[in-house]
């Protein structure tokens, strides 16, 4: 994406027509100018989305976190994305979408299987599939559309621990991106409404043949997990475990990959990072979390409002909205000193890409490992890369994602080993 | 002398980062997600305190005795 920070013309854009619902926003750009003038002047800003729904955005990072943190006054239960302001049907039914009690009984269970600890174990696992993905492409060299290939890397994170078999793999990425951003032309099959409700039906398709796999073989993965689960007092209903399964899915695919794609794409247009990299490959680490600021692929996270609150000042009543926008919270300049540069020796990061709070990302540390080794694969087998083309970026006003990024990539001629962890 | 127990309980830590964040050198996640009590928790109360109010689950108990 392009990380434009404010130029001459920062405050060019009058607040009156800032409009953080648009997704054309996104797909341009122009989300860093409203961001910054909004953080400036602007704290509590209020708008509607095109159905009418008023939200209110809060884009400073204390007022981000303080929202993300308090969810006894901020619910997750109406639902956590613009693109359903009005409510979600899965409201109160699935891991991302639930207030405690409940929420804890699926969250305790599951996180276990994708804790710090557990990653790592699995890292040599890890290690082979993004080989697989990755190797020859980058040892053959040539014009590599980046985006299209990280599409695959969720899977290698996380696909057995969700319990998915890898020849679902290949389709399944795709699915899951058209679900989260069907108006997209890159994605779209037919209207918005018909690729959603077709990538919806081929995604439950997959969930009711593993579930049912899974009640008469139990293993330990996401899938046998929540079957087995104590759901206040009852075991899940089948909509239930296939919603929690389309929340994991969704939760890894859409989010890995585009910081794959945004953290490749920032190392070929900043050849003194990718030299920095390469001179000191003990920077793996501080460079993941550096993409992970600078990707942050979710723009927004949604809460609605359960009890009088005051937020940055304002009172905010029981029913209305609040977007927590955690793109503009990891550029804050009070919190990120120079936060439109690419860092990779960045220190201190307490970006919130992962969120903070109840639903704080359970994927994280599969998602961190994947990314360090991607890294590692592409500092090992290629000298230099550079963008070699248009790069298109997702219509979405949820999901930072990248649709095309052509890079043109030389492989070492000897291969060096680059093993950090 | 009033003495103060912090305690978190692991079974219930949802892993939020809300009171690493809250109460900054108080608390830390394990290698499983799970936050505990770190040596300085006793030297910023208000922090642990807002931890205690803020944590979902209520897995962060603070007794005074004394
Ligand atoms: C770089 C990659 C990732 C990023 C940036 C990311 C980001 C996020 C964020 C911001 C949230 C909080 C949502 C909220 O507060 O409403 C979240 C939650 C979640 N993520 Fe991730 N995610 C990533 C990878 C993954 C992976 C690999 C999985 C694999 C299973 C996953 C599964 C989930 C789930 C299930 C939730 C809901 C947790 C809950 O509600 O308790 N994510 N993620
Ligand atoms: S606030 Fe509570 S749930 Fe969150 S990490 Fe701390 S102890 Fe765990």
């Amino acid at each position: 994406m392009r990380m434009d920070g404010p130029t001459s013309d920062e405050f060019a854009e009058p607040l009156e027509t800032i409009d953080l619902y648009d997704p054309t926003r996104y797909e341009t750009g122009a989300q860093h100018r409203a961001w910054h003038r909004l953080r400036r002047d602007a704290p509590v800003w209020p708008q509607e989305t095109p159905d009418g729904h008023r939200f209110w955005s809060v884009t400073r990072y204390r007022d981000v976190a303080a929202v993300l943190m308090d969810d006894k006054s901020f619910s997750s239960a109406h639902g956590t994305i613009l693109a359903v302001a009005a409510g979600d049907s899965a409201g109160g039914r699935t891991i991302n979408l639930m207030d405690q009690p409940r929420h804890a009984d699926v969250r305790l269970p599951t996180m276990r299987l994708m804790s710090t600890h557990a990653a790592r174990q699995r890292a040599p696992q890890v290690r082979e599939h993004v080989r697989r993905l990755v190797g020859e492409r980058f040892d053959a060299g040539g014009v590599i559309d980046i985006a299209e290939l990280m599409l695959h890397l969720p899977m290698a994170a996380v696909g057995e621990t969700i319990g998915l078999p890898p020849d679902v793999w290949t389709a399944l990425p795709r699915w899951a991106m058209a679900g989260v951003a069907p108006e997209d032309p890159h994605f779209a099959e037919g209207s918005a409404a018909d690729t959603l409700k077709k990538a919806h039906h081929r995604l439950i398709a997959v969930f009711s043949e593993l579930i049912k796999e899974r009640r008469a073989r139990p293993t330990d993965d996401v899938i046998s997990v929540l079957l087995g689960l104590d759901f206040g007092g009852r075991p899940m209903d089948q909509r239930e475990i296939l919603l929690n399964c389309y929340s994991f899915v969704m939760g890894s695919v859409t989010t890995t990959a585009q910081v794959a794609s945004h953290l490749v794409q920032a190392l070929a247009e900043r050849p003194a990072a990718w030299a920095a990299l390469r001179e000191s490959p003990d920077l793996v680490p501080t460079a993941v979390e550096e993409s992970l600021r600078w990707a942050s692929p979710t723009n927004h996270l949604l809460r609605r409002v359960l009890r009088p609150v005051e937020v940055a000042g304002t009172r905010i009543e029981p029913g209305e909205l609040v977007a927590a926008w955690v793109g503009s919270a990891n550029r804050d300049e009070t919190v990120f000193p120079r936060p439109y540069e690419f860092d990779p020796a960045r220190s201190a990061n307490p970006h919130l890409a992962f969120g903070v709070g109840a639903h704080r990302c359970i994927g994280g540390p599969p998602a961190q490992v994947v990314l360090g080794l991607l890294l590692e694969e592409l500092l090992a087998r290629v000298e230099s890369l550079e963008v070699a083309g248009p790069v298109t970026h997702l219509r979405s006003n949820f999901i930072n994602g990248i649709t095309a990024l052509p890079v043109a990539v030389a492989p070492v001629r000897t291969r060096r080993p680059v093993v950090i962890s | 002398m009033t003495t103060v127990d912090i305690t978190v309980d692991k079974d219930r830590c949802v892993g939020s980062a809300t009171c690493v964040v809250v109460a900054a050198g108080s608390f830390v996640l394990d290698e499983h997600d799970r936050s505990e009590p770190t040596s300085q928790a006793g030297s910023d109360l208000d922090g642990v305190e807002q931890a205690e109010q803020l944590c979902p689950t209520a897995a962060i108990r603070v007794v005074r005795s004394g």
